[in-house]
């Protein structure tokens, strides 16, 4: 029975990569395709390999695994090699910090998740290991069926995390992949019964062939008909999470498929990087203002609380001018095409004037954020652009709603002393508040501070020790985080000078293509609004320009506008250069990430070393059979002590090498018989006849006939008949016998059967003396 | 078994490398053997193979039994191979009330030489049909044993060599007939092959009426050869040589049957002999100086098939030795020369 089973083999490892392409799906880029294919592929030619030298199951699998973590090694694990290719503890070490980095980033982030580093090595590893299980158990042990719960498995996974429907396609391509698998096994195994039933000729009632055969299909449409009508009929359960954390939309309401998280923990992120779009609006301003999604007002332990308070509907959509009237004020009006935006989520510009919901209900909280009752996909609102002078932030007037209950004013002790020391240290004591936030973020914008997503963990300066301290604190020391923690200490701050500040929570106003405004997932964003009586809620953008953009003009400091206003200022270049674990979000950050810029044919050679690698080494592998075989039919020929043994080593050779393009002379047959039946079967006539007629004749006389009868050499009618029945053959069979000569397979098997032997032998040896 | 060591000493004393047939004595055969097949065609007709095998078996010194229903022309055969051959010919009908001394021969008292004489039974000739040979009763049947296998007969004690060449050429009925006694197993195995006539083709039928309608064929039958020119040709085959590795398979193939689920009864270390003796006559009559497997091939059917016994299960599937025989030979490879 072969053992090989390469149409099995291909089927397996296709099924486990297509199990794999709902991935597509989840993550922002397909950086993890190639090293997974390759791995797939690998582990499918170890497989395929050692079954064909007939390696017990054992060893199949521990060969494939030992190779799978080589070349996973070798992809990702360079640089912490022994001697650049013998993977280590070192090894062992950075995959544990890549795959914590993994799980992080894969807890952390929305889908479409970030493909980093760890996060390939992940995937590049469950898919490898699905692959290796698909194999061993549908191909070496030949349990197709049971196969079926690992690719079901592997492709939940993914399925379920998306938080959405799956297209059709990712199912049916690996359900046809291990059908296909199933069937060839099945078919093969029927086979294998022969034909010790007689199939009976006249009428096939009773015929226990056909009778077999037709429980079969019955069995087999009844299993169909189930599958759909039992869907059908039981009602659809939710949508639920097999790892919780991939694709946070916690429950299936309707509208957008975008939710934004609005319960902010410090030490996590609010971002997420997918290139998404969540909006898309058109305005007439060169200038539009982000877009707030929602108001968080409590600050308790390092983290941003909703506060669950009653809603007032918003009359006619329309909102009454807050502050002195006679602040200059422009109305924008902005034209929502595309919202995915999950009700009652609604992203509105600010401060809000009317909207127009088309039948929806807007509602406003205690504290001011909106909501809607149902998910629009396109809306228009109107804001007033301000426009205000040095005098209209002046603090005398009325304070905004809910200040009695000191909400907007309240402290959280978590990090207040470090955050009064900055502030002393940065704001004078009379100052005003306007001087006040002016001065707050010129300094979290000046070059003191590093954005990052990556939080760093603090470490005391003096003993140099990590320490644990509360989150604002440790934004403070490390002076490193992204716009939560800028906008959280901005209105810590505030706060702390008495002016009322609140954390908004929206979209940055996107980029501008096509005429229109598009809002992505990563736009997201956070900054402090701070309470003026003239102007109402105003915003201001501590925030590094990497991320936030320009800062409103009014929040700069007048003289020293220039340096800190511009978008890509002294945050930016005065940034450390880029970690490993650094992702900057703006396009410009990302192009840097590819040093691509070597040219001529040395820089391509380097930059595809790993392509031209695996270029070389399947080159390699694909030669290793012939050139074992060749080598063993060489051994052969030159063992051979005299003439009657090099006719028959010319024999035995022409029969194997016959055989791999399909021919092979029946069990019991003569020589004459065999080369009667090769004649026939390889359509030889003419020279190649007559060269075969020689052949048996030289043959029968080296074998049989009495000692020291001259024989002929034959190897020239050896070749001949070779080539006329390998060109009579079709193409794939040619190529087959050429690249996977069985004399080359029982090459490799004698090699490993000594390798095998060699240990027993060894003792022997050891034990003779 | 003592019969089988005493084959290996009768025949095959002499081990190793003989000289083989030279290019004459290669042709002698083939001449000769050839007229004798065409003589035998003019009376036997269209039944060729049973007449080289026939040949074959005189070629190679073994006993032919021809088994066959009546009056398909097995005793036909037989008289027809004696006639063409110049030598003494004896014909033993043998019937139940035949005595074993009727054949070996008896000793009588001599009144002139007052001592007793030995009167030679039918036996003593160089061809000896045994016409019905299973008509006998097992005490005469069993008379043949020694005289078939070590071409010699001891009566009173006294051995009597008998003329070289010697050959039994039997007919029996099949054993379901009435008022017959099976051969035993121990004689059937001395019988070198088995020839089963079958009937003739309705074509051979005709010329036979043609020919055959106004008198007996074998009138008109003259020898072709005689008794020292066969002695000469089994001189011949006797050399024609044999590889260690076309033994190997005579030896592959005889185990086979001893191994067969299909088989009671396997082929004896007699059989193999025999069947590397016809094989050997066999590729003499191709004129080759050496044994092929397809010589062995050839001869496997006629020279094994009545020494095997099948199973009752192989009975009831209604097969035949030759269908085991044939499945056999598909199965057991043809081994190459070893190291």
């Amino acid at each position: 029975m072969n053992r090989t089973r390469p149409v099995e083999t291909l089927l397996a490892a296709l099924a486990s990569f297509t199990v794999a392409l709902p991935l597509l799906t989840l993550f922002d880029s397909n950086a993890w395709v190639r090293p997974t294919l390759l791995v797939i592929v690998v582990i499918a030619g170890v497989g395929l390999a050692l079954r064909s030298l007939s390696a017990s199951a054992l060893q199949v699998v521990l060969g494939q695994l030992v190779v799978g973590f080589l070349v996973v090694s070798w992809i990702h694990g360079r640089g912490h090699l022994y001697y650049g290719f013998l993977p280590g503890p070192d090894t062992l070490r950075t995959f544990g910090i890549l795959l914590g980095e993994a799980q992080q980033t894969v807890l952390s982030y929305s889908v479409p998740v970030p493909t980093e580093r760890g996060v390939v090595v992940a995937i590049t590893m469950l898919v490898g290991i699905t692959a290796l299980a698909t194999d061993a158990v549908a191909v070496t042990l030949r349990l197709p069926a049971l196969a079926g719960l690992g690719l079901l498995t592997a492709y939940l996974v993914s399925a379920t995390n998306s938080g959405e429907g799956l297209s059709w396609k990712y199912f049916v391509l690996p359900f046809a992949c291990w059908s296909a698998l199933v069937a060839t096994q099945g078919i093969a195994s029927v086979r294998r019964w022969g034909t010790a039933v007689p199939r009976s000729h006249d009428g096939n009632e009773n015929d226990p062939v056909l009778g077999v055969a037709g429980t079969a299909r019955l069995l087999g449409a009844a299993a169909l008909a189930l599958a759909v009508v039992v869907p059908a009929v039981v009602p659809h359960l939710p949508t639920t999470y097999l790892a919780d954390g991939l694709g946070r939309s916690d429950e299936g309401r309707g509208g957008g498929s975008v939710r934004l998280n609005t319960t902010i923990d410090l030490r996590n992120s609010l971002e997420s990087q997918s290139q998404e779009p969540v909006i898309s609006y058109t305005t007439s301003t060169s200038s539009p203002a982000p877009l707030r999604v929602s108001i968080l007002t409590d600050y308790r332990r390092g983290e941003w609380r909703t506060r669950f308070d009653a809603d007032d509907v918003v009359p006619g959509g329309t909102e009454q001018v807050v502050g002195a009237p006679d602040v200059k004020r422009t109305d924008v009006k902005v034209d929502v095409s595309e919202n995915r935006l999950q009700a009652p989520q609604i992203a509105l510009p600010t401060p809000l004037r009317s909207v127009d919901l088309d039948g929806a209900v807007l509602t406003r909280n205690f504290v001011g954020g909106y909501e809607v009752d149902r998910g629009r996909g396109d809306y228009s609102a109107t804001y007033s652009e301000v426009a205000p002078r040095e005098q209209d932030f002046a603090s005398d007037g009325e304070e905004p709603a809910g200040a009695e209950q000191g909400i907007f004013t309240e402290l959280d002790s978590e990090g207040i002393l470090r955050l009064s020391e900055l502030v002393d240290s940065v704001v004078p004591e009379d100052a005003t508040p306007l001087e006040t936030a002016r001065l707050l973020q010129a300094h979290f914008r000046s070059s003191q501070y590093t954005y990052s997503l990556q939080l760093p963990t603090p470490t005391d300066p003096v003993s140099g020790r990590a320490m644990m301290s509360d989150p604002l604190s440790n934004f403070l020391v490390s002076r490193t985080g992204y716009c939560v923690q800028f906008a959280t200490a901005f209105v810590m701050a505030a706060r702390l000078k008495g002016i009322p500040a609140r954390m908004a929570i929206g979209f940055l106003p996107g980029s501008f293509t096509n005429g229109g405004y598009t809002v992505r997932a990563a736009d997201a964003h956070a900054w402090p609004e701070l309470w003026f009586p003239r102007l109402g809620w105003t915003r201001f953008e501590p925030t590094p320009g990497v991320q936030s953009g320009a800062a409103p003009t009014y929040s700069l400091i007048p003289t020293e506008a220039a340096p800190t206003a511009s978008p890509t200022g002294s945050a930016t270049t005065a940034a450390p250069t880029p970690t490993l674990s650094e992702r900057p979000d703006s396009d410009e950050g990302a192009v840097q990430d590819n040093p691509t810029a070597t040219a001529g044919p040395l820089g391509w050679v380097r930059d595809n070393l790993l392509t031209i690698g695996v270029v070389i080494g399947i080159v390699l592998s694909l030669l290793l059979l012939p050139v074992a075989a060749w080598m063993r039919r060489r051994r052969l020929r030159l063992d051979a002590r005299d003439d009657a043994e090099r006719v028959e080593a010319e024999w035995a050779s022409l029969i194997s090498r016959l055989g791999d393009i399909g021919i092979a002379p029946p069990v019991g047959s003569t020589p004459r018989q065999a080369g009667a039946r090769l004649t026939h079967d390889a359509i030889l006539s003419g020279d190649s006849k007559a060269a075969m007629g020689r052949l048996v004749d030289t043959v029968e006389r080296a074998r049989y006939a009495p000692p020291r009868t001259p024989v002929d050499d034959v190897s020239d009618d050896a070749r001949t008949v070779w080539r006329a029945a390998v060109s009579a053959r079709q193409r794939s069979d040619q190529v087959r016998a050429y690249l996977v000569p069985s004399d080359g397979l029982r090459q490799w098997n004698d090699a490993k059967d000594a390798v095998l032997d060699w240990p027993r032998r060894a003792w022997l040896r050891l034990r003779r003396r | 078994m003592p019969a089988h060591d005493e084959v290996q000493q009768s025949h095959e004393t002499v081990r190793g490398e003989r000289p083989t047939p030279s290019g004459a004595a290669l042709d002698q055969v083939l001449q000769v053997a050839s007229s004798l097949q065409n003589a035998m065609n003019s009376v036997i007709e269209g039944k060729p193979a049973a007449v080289r095998t026939a040949v074959i078996a005189l070629l190679a010194e073994g006993h032919i039994l021809i088994e066959d229903v009546p009056g398909v022309g097995k005793t036909m055969l037989a008289k027809t191979l004696a006639r063409c051959i110049d030598a003494s010919v004896r014909r033993v009908q043998f019937t139940p009330d035949l005595l074993p001394s009727d054949i070996t021969g008896v000793s009588v008292f001599n009144q002139d030489v007052r001592d007793f004489e030995f009167r030679p039974g039918a036996i003593f000739a160089n061809v000896v049909v045994g016409d019905e040979i299973n008509r006998a009763s097992p005490k005469t049947q069993s008379a043949l044993l020694e005289s078939m296998e070590e071409a010699q007969v001891t009566v009173d004690g006294t051995t009597y060599s008998l003329p070289r060449p010697f050959m039994v050429l039997a007919t029996q009925n099949p054993i379901e007939m009435e008022g017959t006694y099976p051969l035993p197993e121990a004689q059937r195995d001395r019988f070198m092959a088995r020839i089963s006539m079958g009937y003739p083709s309705a074509r051979s039928e005709l010329d036979m009426l043609d020919q055959h309608g106004g008198g007996s064929p074998l009138d008109d039958l003259r020898p072709v050869t005689d008794a020292t020119t066969i002695t000469h040709m089994i001189e011949s085959v006797r050399r024609v040589h044999a590889s260690q590795a076309l033994k190997q398979y005579v030896v592959d193939l005889t185990q086979a049957t001893r191994t067969s689920s299909a088989l009671r009864l396997g082929a004896s270390p007699r059989a193999s002999l025999h069947l590397l003796r016809a094989s050997r006559a066999h590729a003499a009559l191709a004129g080759r100086d050496h044994v092929l497997p397809d010589d062995v091939q050839s001869m496997t059917t006629p020279v094994l098939a009545h020494r095997l016994m099948l199973t009752g299960e192989s009975q009831l599937a209604h097969r035949s030795a030759a269908d085991v025989l044939a499945d056999l030979l598909q199965r057991v490879r043809v081994p190459a020369p070893t190291r």
